[in-house]
């Protein structure tokens, strides 16, 4: 373990940094508690206030320079581009000038005012408080309605229908579609109704106060100005973060002395200094630690679980409420581990990633669809889907495995193409088998619809099983445990004696002929249970999604697992079920936090998209040049 | 005795040819069957398919050179394309019309084809044997990146003009359109066009010319004379037929496009005479013994998928100015799919490859495109069948290709240890 200077001197700034930044942000917290910040804010939010008091004369006094200046062009025959040019200069100019009157407030009595504005703030608060509460429970109820509602819309399905070429719909974009609740439906209650009725007087007696500072404020200017005036004064956030924003957005610390500003924005930015922080640390240790980290990890894991923590810290920057990313993260992992789980058995028995797995998918998509022509529901659906799934799958696998055991040496290759021909000849099945249950095929034209709703048979059954919420987050305890009994089922088997000799045929396949194993059978045996659990898993899938997809929904599904248990620190050639429960977490934890952490920096879609295209297909490159350059020829 | 030495002699070789060339002879009854359910006429047909060839042919051939040179069917030449697709974007940002835009966006391609040819070359050498997988994983990796570099980089890092963008929102616009104000469209299909007719007899009499200069020259073998001495000859003769010379009678020929493709042909087979050529062949058949022999294995492979990413670009740019608009963010998905399924239709291997096999593969494999979603229909009642059963067949040959290389291999490994 020696470590270069570069190596000492990067650490030891990174380390002194960190220092710096935690000094700071405890500065910061401290400062919050001071008299003196407490002042400072008030002086910053009286400021306020009468500036958006006297905001709205200078609104007026621009608008009627405006107009003079249009009248003015008209009669002096501008064109439309002079007259345009002409009156926002004027418009301008005297705004600056109306700005610059109504800056200087006079006979300010600052008690009166701060005692109206407090005034206000409790009462305003008061109702704030109970609208949030409201709102929550309307949200609910809301939500709960569309979940009710049986099919999604005809047309939306319409829109993303057949596409043979291409990848169909983006599951990406499927997964994050926030929905947006219709708050037009919410009525207020009679409480509600009357604090906002006691908020009236107490804005009166605010405005004859500011009217004192402000003389030229006008009588008819009060309804106009009291949105603007009840959002500075209170907002629906008080945290001391949102205050000083909406104080900020006037340019409220200008009035505060130089030393002054400095600690407000010290206390500020206390909570994000605290998170620059635990990076900068990171990075420090990161650096001191490269060589056995690497060495441990490897690079593109390394790389990963950094940008992992990157994405949290970015989260608690962009204010993205953490509890609500680790339920998305948790729900995710359940959600993909299983099919991940389904590359194990295929790595521990010597044929390589089995991109085909998307063939014991096919049977777990056949399996749901029987229990759905069949109108079944609950766990009879699932239990049903699962045990016919398996049985479905097991000789598809041993015939698969056969193939597979003529073609050693270069299965990778031909397991993603069996798996591509696979998929989209039952593309032409879906169009022709003989399903006749009016839910799953088209309205019009023939053959079974793309997406199909799980909400009527067994959408969520696991999820919804002995979930509850801790701290915020939601845990789908039915899941989580229906994919740790799926791993702990492996584990015994790879300590069974089966298990051990399909693992060490897949190891050192000369080794173990010798040792009197049959190579073969092994691996048609690791096979057979990849493509077995590959039924569960899409079924697993399935009901976690709320949807089935068909055509080419599984195309992609081996490249997702494969790069689920590669990240997880497995090979090519050597896995172990902790390599799944790890990758499964990052994989989808980073997915699920870049998303998020996108949308706050750039609001637009498709970064997310990109970004899993970027690392699930690095990863599995990565693989592929650690199996070596004269390695399976 | 001689008599049945001679017959068993041919019954041998065809029993070799229909086995070797299996592929090729299932598609071409597959094909057949196919337009004739699909109920179309043969003018219809034959124009398509003409059409089809004129932009897709190129790109097939590009295929070639690095499965000569023992790496497969190379997958990345999506990267080549998305090198294309930047230097048409570049050459209608600036306003470039007509055979000087795609001049400019060929010329754009070279350099950067060249480049990320380097760098998949370098990263296929660490994955020898892995290649047509790891090709096809590094197709989609760079997918990835070319849409952060339309998306995010264009446009907002690297200013473009509104041709290109849509306003309002970030990254490259969805479609780029190459015809009219823009003037890409046929820029290099609409240079000279001639019927069918004239251009069959054309080549018959160029190839009849080339065959007697060369027999004369003595640098041509008979039987290798008489055989191109009888497909011009026979080919004119059957033109003649009326029937025949109706269902051509709406087949156009874009002469410069199929000039540039017979110049890559000459090309294929001019460099394997070369001394870099050889190199490719002897790298082919085995890298042990190329590099007992002192060749710079890895150099030679970086090479082989340098030229291949260049030629590819370039096939893609002939493809898109013959569409008339560039679907910029999937125009280059699937050309490795419909290159690489093409030339294995026409009979390559992975291991083996040639100008009459690329043709051949890329005739049937388009003529059954052009037919599927009718025959679809006719068959099933939905065209949609013919869609995915299209998919499924480049998908299917792909993967029999495989198996078939992967078995002859095995069972070349199991004689030798015997």
């Amino acid at each position: 373990m020696k470590r270069s200077k570069i190596q000492w001197a990067l650490a030891i700034l990174m380390l002194l940094v960190t220092i710096g930044l935690a000094v700071a942000s405890a500065m910061g917290f401290s400062a919050r508690d001071k008299q003196e910040t407490s002042d400072s804010m008030q002086r910053m939010r009286n400021y306020t206030v009468l500036r958006t008091a006297s905001g709205a004369l200078v609104d007026e006094a621009g608008a009627e320079a405006k107009k003079v200046a249009r009248a003015f062009a008209k009669t002096n025959n501008y064109s439309r581009n002079q007259t345009n040019t002409y009156a926002a200069e004027q418009e301008a100019l005297a705004r600056a000038e109306a700005d610059e009157r109504y800056k200087a407030f006079q006979n300010l009595d600052l008690d009166e005012l701060d005692a109206a504005i407090l005034n206000m703030e409790n009462t305003l608060g008061a109702y704030y408080d109970l609208e949030t509460q409201e709102k929550a429970v309307y949200a609910d109820a809301w939500l709960a309605a569309q979940k009710a509602q049986p099919e999604i819309e005809e047309g939306a399905e319409e829109t993303a229908a057949l596409s043979a070429e291409g990848e169909g719909v983006s599951e990406e974009s499927m997964l994050t579609q926030s929905v947006e609740v219709d708050y037009s439906g919410f009525v207020p209650s009679a409480q509600l109704a009357a604090l906002k009725e006691q908020t009236e007087p107490v804005y009166d007696n605010l405005y004859l106060v500011m009217q004192k500072a402000v003389p030229e404020l006008r009588d008819d200017m009060k309804e106009k100005i009291q949105p603007k005036v009840m959002e500075v004064t209170t907002g629906a956030d008080r945290s001391f973060e949102a205050q000083y924003d909406r104080y900020q957005t006037v340019n409220a610390l200008s009035i505060l002395e130089k030393g002054q500003q400095t600690s407000m924005r010290l206390a500020r930015s206390a909570q994000n200094l605290v998170l620059l922080a635990v990076g900068a640390l990171v990075m420090a240790l990161t650096i001191f630690f490269y060589g056995p980290l690497k060495k441990k990890l490897g690079l593109p894991r390394l790389i990963i679980s950094l940008f992992f923590i990157l994405l949290l810290l970015m989260c608690g920057l962009y204010n993205i409420s953490i509890s609500g990313m680790i339920s998305t993260v948790l729900w995710r992992t359940g959600m993909y581990g299983v099919l991940a789980l389904a590359m194990l058995p295929g790595i521990q028995s010597g044929i390589s990633l089995n991109m085909g797995m998307t063939v014991g998918i096919i049977s777990g998509l056949l399996s749901t669809l029987l229990a759905l022509q069949f109108n079944m529901t609950g766990w009879l659906a699932f239990a049903f889907s699962v045990v016919v799934g398996i049985l479905l799958a097991l000789p598809v696998g041993l015939l698969y495995g056969k193939l597979l055991n003529r073609l050693k040496g270069s299965e990778m290759t031909i397991s993603t193409y069996v798996g591509f021909s696979y998929v989209s000849l039952f593309c032409i099945a879906w169009m022709l088998l003989p399903f006749n249950n009016p839910r799953l095929t088209w309205a019009l034209g023939r053959g079974l619809r793309t997406m199909h709703n799980m909400k009527n048979s067994f959408g969520q059954i696991l999820d919804n099983t002995l979930s509850f919420n801790l701290l915020g987050v939601h845990v789908p305890t039915g899941l989580l445990l229906f994919f740790l009994l799926c791993c702990l089922l492996m584990w015994l088997f790879s300590r069974s004696r089966t298990g051990t000799a399909m693992i060490a045929a897949g190891a050192n396949p000369r080794f173990a002929e010798a040792a009197g194993i049959n190579v073969n059978q092994m691996r048609i045996t690791g096979t057979t249970i990849s493509t077995i659990i590959a039924a569960v898993g899409i079924i697993v899938y399935s009901q976690s999604f709320g949807f089935m997809q068909l055509y080419n929904g599984p195309k992609q599904m081996g490249f997702v697992a494969a790069s689920a248990i590669l990240i997880g620190g497995a090979s090519t050639t050597r896995a172990k079920v902790s390599h799944v429960i790890i990758g499964t977490f990052l994989f989808q934890g980073v997915l699920a936090l870049g998303i998020q952490v996108a949308n706050a920096l750039i609001s637009e879609g498709g970064l997310s998209e990109v970004m899993r295209i970027l690392i699930s297909n690095g990863i599995i490159l990565y693989a592929l040049t650690q199996t070596g350059g004269d390695g399976r020829d | 005795m001689t008599d049945v030495n001679k017959r068993d002699k041919t019954i041998a070789a065809v029993r070799g040819n229909v086995r070797e060339y299996i592929v090729t002879y299932v598609f071409l009854i597959l094909s057949v069957i196919l337009v004739i359910y699909s109920g179309r006429p043969m003018t219809d047909i034959l124009q398509q398919v003409m059409g089809r060839l004129s932009r897709n042919l190129f790109v097939v051939l590009a295929l070639i050179i690095p499965i000569i040179a023992g790496m497969g069917i190379n997958f990345a030449i999506t990267i080549g394309a998305m090198a294309a697709q930047i230097g048409l974007l570049l050459a209608i940002n600036w306003e470039i019309k007509g055979i000087l835009g795609l001049l400019v966006a060929a010329g754009i391609t070279l350099p950067l084809g060249a480049v990320f040819g380097f760098l998949i070359g370098s990263l296929l050498n660490k994955m020898k044997g892995q290649e047509t997988i790891g090709s096809l994983i590094l197709g989609y990796f760079a997918n990835g990146a070319y849409q952060l570099l339309f998306l995010f980089i264009f446009g907002k890092l690297i200013p473009l003009s509104e041709k290109v963008t849509i306003v309002g929102a970030t990254g490259v616009a969805n479609t780029l359109n190459l015809t009219g104000q823009v003037g890409l469209h046929t820029a290099l299909d609409g240079l000279w066009r001639v019927p069918f007719g004239t251009a069959l007899y054309g080549v018959s009499a160029i190839v009849l010319l080339g065959a007697v200069l060369l027999f004369a020259a003595k640098k041509m073998s008979r039987n290798r004379f008489i055989l191109l001495g009888a497909v011009a000859v026979g080919s004119v003769l059957l033109y003649q037929i009326p029937a025949v010379q109706k269902a051509f009678s709406m087949a156009n020929v874009p002469v410069v496009t199929f000039l540039v493709v017979a110049v890559l042909c000459l090309f294929n087979v001019a460099i394997m005479k070369t001394r870099l050529g050889q190199k490719f062949r002897a790298v082919g058949q085995s890298r042990t013994v190329a590099n007992a022999s002192g060749i710079n294995v890895n150099r030679v492979r970086v090479i082989a998928i340098m030229i291949s990413t260049v030629l590819a670009g370039w096939g893609q740019i002939i493809f898109i100015q013959n569409l008339g608009t560039l679907q910029t963010y999937s125009a280059h998905e699937m050309v490795g799919l419909y290159a690489g399924a093409a030339i294995l239709v026409g009979g390559a291997s992975l291991n083996k490859a040639t100008n009459g096999q690329a043709i051949v593969g890329c005739v049937l494999f388009h003529l059954l495109f052009v037919v599927a979603q009718d025959a679809g229909r006719n068959l099933f009642g939905d065209p949609a069948i013919g869609e995915f059963f299209r998919v499924f067949i480049s998908y299917g040959v792909i993967a029999v290709a495989l198996v078939m290389h992967s078995w002859k291999k095995q069972k070349a490994q199991a004689e030798l240890s015997r």
